[in-house]
């Protein structure tokens, strides 16, 4: 088929045309889009594909004193939605998060929906809150409805920020959600560092919790750079160290699909770091069997609440801080649900409150060192003063107060009870070591208030003075929160609060540590310390060493300082007899208390309180709780103990058990039992200690004994020579042969044998305190540690003893008589080298060699 | 009058599918078409004049998405989340720059920034992983073989030959321009794919089938020289 072209076209002319510029068109806008406009389209392409993720930096862990791990991160699952990968339909969407309930419900039912609402009425309503728990963190769940309604105002703003569904989920619902994540679209599982408390309840009130940032301090912790959501520690060292513990949050740059999934990492730019580590002064060890001894001390008289603080007093380091009840606090890092947070806050024992520091009772009988203090520097006793219940004639622990506007008629004078008036029979007449031995109150009624015309005391302002040097009324300082200053009642004080003048009973009161004054069982273990490390008040320390993550030292404790005791060192030492007196004479109130191989001072209290709840006892006498405060060893106190057992009874009954197996397991933990010859060989070879184990010191008792200062187990007759018969000093008197002796009988006739008597069971007398000090003194000069590591200490207490001899000797009882009831081994004036070995040696008993020869000359 | 039946059934059925992008294709075909058979210039302008009148019935009738996105690309501000697709195309050819990202480097195309990459957005891809020079080649080979189609068309040797060369010719010319432009953000947003370029067998298919078409009437065309 032939046929002639047709005519060009003008119309497809015109077309070509209209393609060229079409052309033309687009690659201009290319250029535009590319080249004019290309840098703020790839600023806008970056900004798309990358995201500055914060990255948490993990916060501190917390050890032990030796390195255990007490407190860890461990991660929790939260379930977030997020909006903008929700299906576009919104009945799908809704769908999806039934789906997402459904597989919540199934694995956590115990969960209430909504325990926020539940809690927030609780809260209104219930019992006050206490200062150092805020609101804690409570597990939360959205409904659908809410969800969808969160969901709804996500798409409005950040369609990609996640909305938290359900808190912190069990790892199984989180895995099933995982799993099942297909069938989510828009659901995530968000993953974030929580506490994990690995001693849990044990140490619940030192540690504390986290939560979130209590609402009124939103503001200031947001100027410290915190985000509103975050966690902070809301009670214990949590709370306290919570700038060293937190974690720097880093960012990191990460590339980003559509949907916001991370790609990868560009680049670690402002890397996290890791919070401070902290090393408690707390042993873990130590503090579980605290709480054991405690429990069972608290299960022997069925009561709820007590508190077992332990304390190194040479430097304030607490080594074991116990408040029953506890509570766990790996609740609050799960969060906590609304009925267990109301069980916790509606617990009548306060389970959340650190008794230990945030509670006050009355110390009763514990608090009778400040008043033997105060009244032997205030020159009111001396330490040979003999005051009792016997100037009216009755040995019955009875004295009388005259009534203010009629002096003189006793019908209106008010009695005052020893508390062995109980028993039908008073303490008599004692001095003020005894009166500590026994706890006599009728000897710190007089102390502090006088008697009738007869006799001076302290009096109230200077017994205020007294108890606020010994730390009470103020906070002692430790690092946890809620410490409570408790109250040192003054006249100016009840002025105000009863409109009432202060009467001469209310300082017979307070010399026994009642009626109005109230302390914290950390106050008066801190006291206690303070009588037993010599006088100085130290502030109690929990932490010891804050750590960085490269293991260095950021910040090291040192032992704090309060101030030293207005007491003098002497007369504090005559206190530290009193406590020693409590443990090891006859009568004393805490003789029950034996740790083998150590020997240990202490005194109990019995504290009278009124609670309404409990009101007065079937014999109408008022609830006691139980106290006691021990220390040992004697010779160089590393451990002192406090014991409270609410409503306890008696403290010599209830709280010293607990206190003897905490002082026994923790000599067991110091000195394994093991062959005992590596704790101090030169000690040994410089002072052969020969003497056999007593038949009590039982198993590890007995493999500790050679340990002890050898000072402790030398026998001698000193400061209370005159409590043994001549009978009992057969032993001794051998010794009493060395020429460089000087022998003083005692006086005899001012003390009963009968009743003060002191005696080893391996016939040896027991060397009292005072004199151990001298000894130890010479144990210095032997090569020995001595006691409170110096010869200048040692030389002081010699000195006193020496002082103290003399006047024993210028009271002209029988100085060279024949008959020596007892052996004062003193050395003639200031101590000589030679002297104090001889010391070292006056009272061995005769089964064992003198160490004398041995020292080496000075 | 033929010619209106003849077209206006396939868009009315097209229409019905709903499918806006290829029932304006087929208008567009024959509507070229007819430009291109010498219609007279005074219907041309009745028509366009009859088919302003008709926009505004037209629109009411569009269904809601397709009204959605003309008023998108008339005011990309009155819906981000709408206008989120044209956004992310133009940063994704911004992002190109001169020689682009690179093969399959595109950070906007490969982290699914944009959707349906593969097809409406194709030439955003393009522009971002080759750059302006990879762009700009497509474009230029897009223009020369619709150039080339219409010289083919010039040349045929009968109407039906060039008509429907023609045809072929604006089947190619408005999708791509649709396409294209649609990513430049000169035009709104439909679901027209770009010629050659774009995922899809069929649409392949088709332009194939008409490139054979064009070249047999080029080929035919040519005949006549060894007669």
């Amino acid at each position: 088929m032939i046929s002639r072209p047709l005519p060009p076209s003008l119309r497809i002319m015109l077309l070509r045309g209209l393609v060229v510029i079409v052309a033309v068109i687009m690659i201009a806008q290319l250029w535009k889009l590319q080249f004019l406009q290309g840098e703020g389209f790839r600023l806008r392409a970056n900004e798309n594909r990358f995201r500055l993720v914060e990255t948490t930096g993990p916060r501190g862990v917390i050890y032990d004193r030796n390195g255990q791990v007490l407190v860890r991160n461990r991660p929790s699952f939260n379930i977030a939605v997020i909006p903008g990968n929700l299906p576009d339909d919104e009945a799908e969407a809704e769908a999806v998060i039934k789906r997402l309930e459904g597989l919540i419900t199934f694995s956590e039912n115990d969960i209430p929906v909504h325990a926020t609402d539940t809690v927030t009425d609780t809260e209104a309503g219930g019992p006050p809150q206490l200062g150092s728990s805020p609101p804690p963190q409570f597990r939360e769940r959205l409904t659908v409805a809410q969800a969808m309604k969160e969901v709804e105002d996500g798409l409005q703003g950040g369609a990609y920020r996640p909305v938290v569904f359900a808190g912190p989920v069990s790892e199984e619902t989180a895995f099933a959600i995982a799993e099942a994540s297909y069938d989510l679209p828009g659901v995530e599982l968000v993953i974030e560092p929580v506490r994990e408390y690995l001693s849990g309840t044990l140490t619940s009130h030192v540690m504390g919790f986290m939560g979130p940032i209590p609402q009124e301090h939103v503001e200031d912790y947001e100027a410290e750079g915190y985000r509103a959501d975050d966690q902070v520690g809301l009670s214990g060292v949590e709370l306290t160290f919570e700038k060293a513990l937190r974690g720097q949050n880093g960012s990191r740059n990460i590339e980003v699909d559509v949907n916001g999934r991370e790609v990868r990492t560009v680049g670690d730019i402002f890397p996290s770091e890791a919070g401070d580590n902290l090393v408690l002064t707390l042993d873990a060890r130590l503090q579980a069997l605290m709480e054991d001894a405690l429990q069972k001390g608290l299960d022997s008289v069925k009561a709820n609440v007590g508190v077992a603080i332990a304390m190194d007093p040479r430097n304030g380091e607490i080594l074991g801080m116990v408040s029953l009840p506890s509570y766990d606090n790996n609740l609050f890092a799960d969060g906590i649900t609304a009925d267990e947070y109301d069980a916790l806050i509606n617990d009548d024992n306060r389970p959340l409150l650190n008794h230990a520091i945030s509670a006050l009772y009355p110390p009763g009988s514990t608090f009778k060192i400040v008043t033997a203090s105060a009244g032997l520097q205030e020159g009111v006793i001396d330490e040979r003063t003999r005051l009792g219940d016997s100037f009216d004639g009755r040995v019955d622990g009875l004295i009388y107060v005259d009534n203010r506007f009629f002096p003189d008629d006793p019908r209106y004078a008010q009695p005052f009870y020893c508390w062995i008036h109980t028993y039908g029979t008073g303490h008599y007449q004692v001095n003020v070591r005894e009166a500590l031995a026994v706890s006599c109150d009728v000897f710190m009624y007089q102390v502090a208030g006088g008697y009738r015309k007869t006799f001076e005391g302290v009096g109230i302002d200077k017994m205020v003075e007294y108890t606020q040097q010994f730390g009470f009324g103020d906070v002692t300082g430790i690092d946890l929160p809620g410490e409570n200053p408790g109250l040192v009642p003054t006249p100016r004080w009840k002025r105000l609060t009863y409109a009432e003048t202060w009467a001469a009973g209310d300082t017979y009161n307070m010399a026994i540590g009642q009626g109005a004054m109230l302390a914290t069982p950390l106050q008066v273990l801190n006291a206690t310390a303070a009588i037993a490390n010599g006088g100085h008040l130290y502030k109690p320390q929990i932490v010891r060493q804050i750590v960085d993550v490269n293991g260095n030292v950021v910040d090291d404790f040192k032992p704090e300082l309060i101030h030293d005791l207005p007491v003098d060192p002497d007369y504090v030492a005559v206190v530290q007899d009193g406590m020693w007196g409590a443990v090891n004479y006859p009568n004393g109130t805490a003789k029950a208390l034996s740790v083998p191989g150590v020997s240990v001072a202490a005194k109990t209290g019995t504290a009278e309180f009124f609670d309404p709840k409990i009101g007065t006892l079937p014999n109408n006498r008022l609830p006691t709780h139980a106290w006691i405060t021990a220390y040992a060893p004697f010779e160089d106190p590393e451990i002192a103990v406090v014991v409270f057992v609410y409503n306890g009874g008696e403290g010599s009954a209830t709280a010293l058990p607990v206190a003897q197996d905490i002082l026994r397991g923790y000599f067991a933990l110091k000195n394994p039992p093991q062959p005992a010859e590596a704790a101090d060989p030169a000690a040994d070879q410089a002072l052969p200690d020969q003497v056999p184990a007593p038949a009590d010191a039982a198993a590890p008792g007995a493999a500790n004994n050679a340990s002890q200062p050898a000072s402790f187990r030398l026998c001698a007759a000193g400061l209370y020579a005159g409590h043994v018969s001549l009978r009992d000093c057969d032993g001794l008197q051998r010794n009493a042969e060395r020429p460089d002796l000087q022998i003083l009988s005692c006086p005899a006739d001012r003390l009963r044998p009968d009743r003060h008597r002191s005696v080893d069971r391996d016939g040896c007398f027991r060397l009292p305190p005072a004199d151990r000090a001298a000894v130890a003194a010479a144990d210095h000069h032997a090569g020995r540690a001595g006691r409170r590591g110096g010869a200048g200490a040692g030389a002081r207490r010699h000195g006193r003893l020496v002082r103290r001899r003399c006047r024993a000797g210028a009271a002209g009882r029988d100085r060279q008589g024949a008959v020596r009831p007892g052996l004062c081994a003193v050395p003639e004036q200031p101590p000589r080298p030679d002297a104090q070995a001889a010391m070292g040696g006056a009272g061995v008993c005769a089964d064992r060699p003198a160490g004398g020869a041995d020292l080496p000359p000075a | 009058m033929l010619a209106f039946v003849l077209i206006g059934l396939p868009v009315a059925l097209i229409y019905l599918q709903p499918d806006l992008g290829t029932a304006m294709v087929f208008i567009v075909i024959g509507a070229i078409m007819l430009f291109a058979a010498d219609l007279p210039w005074a219907y041309i302008i009745a028509t366009a004049v009859a088919a302003a009148l008709m926009v505004p019935v037209v629109w009411n009738n569009l269904q809601s998405y397709m009204q959605t996105r003309i008023l998108t690309f008339l005011d990309p501000a009155s819906d981000p989340d709408a206008s989120f697709n044209v956004a992310q195309a133009l940063i994704s050819i911004g992002n190109g720059g001169l020689l682009g990202k690179g093969f399959a480097q595109g950070s906007q195309s490969q982290l699914h920034f944009l959707r349906v990459r593969y097809a409406d957005f194709i030439f955003s891809v393009i522009a971002e992983e080759l750059g302006f020079v990879g762009a700009l080649i497509l474009i230029v080979l897009l223009a020369v073989l619709l150039l080339r189609l219409f010289t083919i068309a010039d040349q045929a040797r009968d109407n039906f030959g060039r008509y429907l060369v023609v045809g072929i010719a604006a089947m190619i010319m408005f999708q791509g321009i649709v396409s294209i432009g649609m990513n430049l953000g000169l035009l709104p947003v439909t679901g027209i794919t770009l010629p050659f370029i774009s995922y899809g067998g069929s649409s392949l298919l088709t332009l194939m089938i008409g490139i054979g078409l064009a070249e047999s009437v080029a080929m035919r065309s040519r005949k006549i020289e060894f007669d």
